[in-house]
């Protein structure tokens, strides 16, 4: 949803309208969604359009144009809070996503642009971090409880994270800057859903792997994306839509190459431990090794074997 | 025009007059087997009570006159295997009647059962397997209907080193295993046990001679709660056996080699049917070379649980177009999932098996050459000296070749499990490498 407010020349009290129909025309005449009856617009003055990279104004070859920052300008991205004139008539345009309190909307404007942001950010790599640290420690195979349990664990720890996240920076800034409840499940939903692309996709930074290929690779690429968006979100606040997403699938598609590089000439070429290339000298054992490792197992098979007894027996008893 | 239409005139009623009878007398010989051999033949089934309904259902038949019967082992796997007390019953017209285990032969599957009732005949078991092309009849209850009797050739016995199988045409019906298959005087040639999947009247019956055997048997005479202890202790001594065998067999070719391109690997056992194939892939990218080989037998313990056989497949890609990252992309994908028969890792919980434990190793072999091996161990809850294991190892030659093995190996001894997998590990080498063997 769009809120357009225009303003007369000279006047301070502005006509609000809300658009949610596009293209919406601008201009004069009757014809137009949004008729601005004032000095200086054309009959038809100029088009809103929404694409997929967000709203766009459009001149239609009016006589006065479309004026941004004392310059003319065509087209214009539609971002929140710019303000254009038609003419000598100023527009303001407030994007208001849809299904949105306005005021969770500011609070969460604030929450993103306010000047402490090199805090947010440090939070919010500290959080992931730490997530993929646990995760990492967690990614053995379980069995469907423990992996509802894995399950728990992260979400209830991405949540009390954020938390004590906050909560620490409300004390060490002395600011009432806060972080509401929704941000904070949202995230924690959000590392619910990819908590296992967390752990691969910087896996995969580091891993020889930089084609891809894979459904699995596009997930973790995704991932890797998504995340680079949102600190930029943070860090760039003045460029364009459009640039800042180039530039973060330029920033992925590097980081991957780059990890590629970075595991050839770094470590031998290992994936995920399961092969070695160039299979180098170090860290090989002499084959009668196998035989001491077979043994071990055959030990922990054996004690597995007797555990299952006992249970069988356990039951058998409780049974009679 | 008019001549041709008289001869039909003749000759139809010829044709009408003798297919029929040349049928008759077909049919009669089956029908002579069918009426002195069905006395003998009767289902057996496996239920809680006499009462209740079937758990599994096979066919048995008499083999002396205190009342000993042959079936197979897997139409009672469950009485042995199951946690409650499931009993074999004899059911024949008129009343049913509980049956024991005396003894077992899970390398044939056979299993020797005896009820508490006495007869005045039995069936006789031949002394001569007929000649190949002979009539012989399988006898049983296919799908529990009624008793059946199937006719077709028989073709000479299968031997596929420690199992032996009676090749025959005749259509068997699940239901009829266990049932007699008898010549056309009515002596036991064989005991139906298996066919062959998606092929035409190929059916396969254990040979008389093991039937023999196991009647010789020494006999357990001890109550019902041990001798399962006891069968359970044979079967494992039988498993063991088997791959005992299995391991002599393979030491037979001790230095022959098997070429694969650049690679020479130890030679598969001439027991197994092997398979070779070469492909391109379709962007000419690489080339693929596979040599998989596996025994066509093994030994059914329970649904779901065979033992005493194993396979092992080797595969090779080769590639001049791919740099040495794209080469080892290829390499992990063979390894891990690109491979015909993917050991399947996850641990999937049966009740007759432990869980698995794995391992990952690099290892130097004998040639100084540098190879990961990995592997699963499981075992089997009451056996304690038999184990499964899938393994598999790979290694990888400059910057164009690939080599990858798998191997699984079904109710094994440690000792032998560590001797197969030294041996295959140590084994490999390149085409042009000098084995120590022929050093003076």
């Amino acid at each position: 949803m769009l809120v357009i407010k225009v303003y007369r020349k000279g006047s301070k009290n502005p006509q609000t309208k809300k658009i949610s129909r596009f293209p919406c025309f601008i201009g004069r005449s009757i014809e137009n969604d949004l008729i601005v009856d004032c000095e200086g617009v054309s009959g038809r003055h100029a088009v809103i359009i929404k694409t997929f990279l967000g709203y766009k104004i459009k001149d239609l070859g009016s006589k006065n144009g479309l004026w941004i920052n004392n310059k003319s300008k065509e087209e214009v991205v539609l971002l929140h809070g710019i303000e254009v004139y038609l003419g000598h008539n100023k527009v303001e345009f407030l994007l208001e996503r849809e299904g949105f309190d306005e005021t969770k909307e500011i609070h969460y404007r604030h929450y993103l642009f306010n000047k402490n942001y090199k805090q947010k950010v440090f939070n919010e790599l500290f959080l992931i971090a730490i997530l993929c640290l646990i995760n990492h420690y967690l990614m053995a195979d379980h069995g469907i409880l423990e992996y509802g349990f894995r399950l728990f664990v992260v979400f209830t720890l991405s949540l009390g994270m954020s938390g004590l996240i906050a909560w620490l920076s409300k004390l060490m800034l002395k600011a009432s800057h806060f972080i509401e409840f929704f941000s904070i499940s949202n995230r924690a939903v959000i590392f619910l859903l990819f908590f296992n692309a967390i752990g691969d996709s910087f896996l995969f930074l580091f891993s020889e792997k930089w084609i891809i290929n894979t459904v699995e690779d596009i997930v973790l690429f995704g991932f890797l994306w998504w995340f680079g968006y949102r600190v930029c979100r943070v860090l760039l606040q003045k460029m364009s839509q459009l640039k800042l997403r180039l530039l973060v699938t330029g920033c992925a598609l590097f980081l991957m190459v780059a990890g590629a590089v970075f595991a050839y000439f770094g470590n031998g070429y290992e994936y995920n431990g399961t092969v070695g290339y160039p299979l180098l000298q170090s860290g090989y054992k002499n084959s009668e090794s196998i035989l001491e490792s077979i043994e071990k197992s055959a030990l922990r098979v054996k004690t597995m074997r007797d555990d299952s007894e006992q249970e069988v027996k356990t039951t058998q008893e409780n049974t009679k | 025009m008019v001549l041709l239409r008289y001869l039909t005139v003749i000759v139809l009623p010829f044709l009408l007059v003798f297919i029929p009878a040349s049928s008759e007398a077909r049919s009669s010989i089956a029908k002579k087997v069918f009426d002195k051999v069905n006395p003998f033949v009767f289902q057996i089934k496996t239920a809680l009570s006499a009462d209740s309904s079937k758990a599994s259902y096979g066919s048995g038949f008499i083999v002396s006159k205190d009342g000993k019967l042959i079936t197979n082992y897997h139409v009672i796997s469950g009485v042995l295997n199951k946690d409650k007390d499931y009993k074999m019953y004899l059911i024949s017209e008129k009343e049913s009647y509980e049956a024991s285990v005396l003894a077992i032969d899970v390398i044939n599957d056979l299993a020797l059962l005896k009820i508490d009732k006495k007869f005045k005949k039995h069936l006789k078991l031949a002394r001569k397997m007929p000649s190949q092309g002979a009539k012989v009849f399988s006898i049983g209850l296919p799908k529990s209907l009624n008793m059946s009797i199937t006719e077709g050739n028989y073709n000479g016995i299968l031997k596929n080193g420690l199992y032996s199988r009676v090749n025959m045409s005749s259509p068997l019906n699940s239901g009829m295993s266990g049932g007699p298959t008898v010549n056309a005087s009515g002596e036991v040639v064989g005991v139906n046990v298996s066919y062959l999947l998606l092929s035409q009247n190929i059916s396969f019956s254990v040979p008389v001679n093991h039937v023999r055997k196991l009647l010789s048997k020494k006999i357990t005479k001890e109550k019902t709660a041990k001798t399962k202890d006891f069968l359970h202790e044979d079967i494992e001594k039988q498993i063991f056996s088997v791959q005992q065998q299995l391991m002599k067999d393979l030491s037979k070719n001790k230095n022959k080699d098997l070429m694969l391109n650049n690679w020479r690997v130890k030679k598969p056992s001439e027991l197994l049917n092997c398979w070779s194939d070469s492909d391109k892939d379709e962007e000419g990218f690489y080339e693929n070379i596979s040599e998989t080989c596996y025994l066509d037998n093994s030994i059914f313990l329970k649904r779901g649980v065979r033992s005493g056989h194993y396979s092992i497949s080797y595969q090779i890609f080769e590639t001049e177009v791919l740099n040495n990252w794209q080469l080892l992309n290829l390499a992990t994908w063979a390894y891990n999932i690109g491979s015909r028969y993917a050991v399947n890792f996850k641990k999937k919980h049966n009740p007759f098996l432990t869980d698995y434990n794995c391992a990952e190793t690099r290892v130097i072999n004998d040639y100084n050459i540098p190879m990961l091996v990995n592997y699963c161990l499981r075992g089997y809850t009451k056996y304690s000296k038999i184990f499964n294991v899938d393994v598999k190892f790979m290694t990888l030659d400059k910057n164009s070749s690939v080599l990858t093995m798998e191997a699984f190996l079904r109710g094994f001894s440690l000792e032998n499990i560590k001797e197969f997998i030294k041996k295959h590990v140590d084994s490999v080498r390149f085409k042009n490498s000098v084995s120590d063997q022929s050093l003076p």
